[in-house]
């Protein structure tokens, strides 16, 4: 299935969690910062910003979260494995031209950059970027798809 | 890549598992360790890039 998008961000949604994709405007290199080492990743115009909510939640941190990726290039901060706070966080990030869901994955402990953990009811799902939007293979037939359009106003008066 | 996010924050067990290769940027000197087959300067965003 082609699913048109340009600048829009894509609600996949299941019943209880949601997968948010956008695509990259601008090539940029992202920054992945780890306890030892800083890397970069190549992200090219097109590629997919992909933020996974497994149990769900509200969608304006998984709209901000790619937005810092897309727009402001924010580096990725690796904390090291077992690390106490992971389990503060509840949504994941995935970036590249191909994004499979997975949820038999332990989060945030996998460096393959195509996998991102969903919940059980969207793993299996695949994005890929396309020149018409995004190709979607392996959705659920439960899961429903549409778009969402969102703007940050800013008054500075 | 997948991390998990309050910010963009992750908890990978990154450095053991992901190879880097090193680059030198031409235009602005910058050194950088990318995981890309396709280098971009992760400073100025130059492709012009030396593999070191």
């Amino acid at each position: 299935m082609i699913v048109p998008l340009t600048d829009e961000f894509l609600l996949i949604s299941g019943t209880r969690s949601f997968l948010l994709a956008v695509k990259a405007n601008a090539l940029f290199a992202l920054r992945i910062e780890t306890p030892a080492k800083e890397y970069s990743q190549t992200i090219e115009p097109g590629d997919l910003i992909v933020v996974s909510a497994p149990e769900g939640g509200a969608l304006e941190p998984a709209i901000m979260l790619a937005e810092f990726v897309r727009t402001y290039h924010m580096p990725l901060i690796v904390l090291p494995k077992d690390h106490p706070g992971s389990k503060r966080f509840s949504y994941l990030v995935s970036v590249g031209p191909v994004i499979t869901t997975n949820c038999t994955i332990k989060r945030g402990t996998h460096p393959e950059q195509h996998l991102v953990c969903s919940s059980n009811e969207l793993a299996g799902t695949t994005i890929r970027a396309h020149p018409d939007g995004v190709e979607i293979t392996g959705l659920p037939d439960t899961a429903v798809h549409r778009y969402v359009k969102y703007r940050m106003l800013t008054d500075y008066s | 890549m997948c991390t998990v996010g309050g910010g963009p924050t992750g908890d990978l067990n990154f450095d053991e598992r992901v190879k880097g290769k090193k680059y030198r940027c031409n235009e602005c000197g910058e050194k950088f360790e990318s995981i890309s087959k396709k280098p971009v300067c992760a400073s100025c965003q130059s492709e012009d890039v030396t593999a070191l």
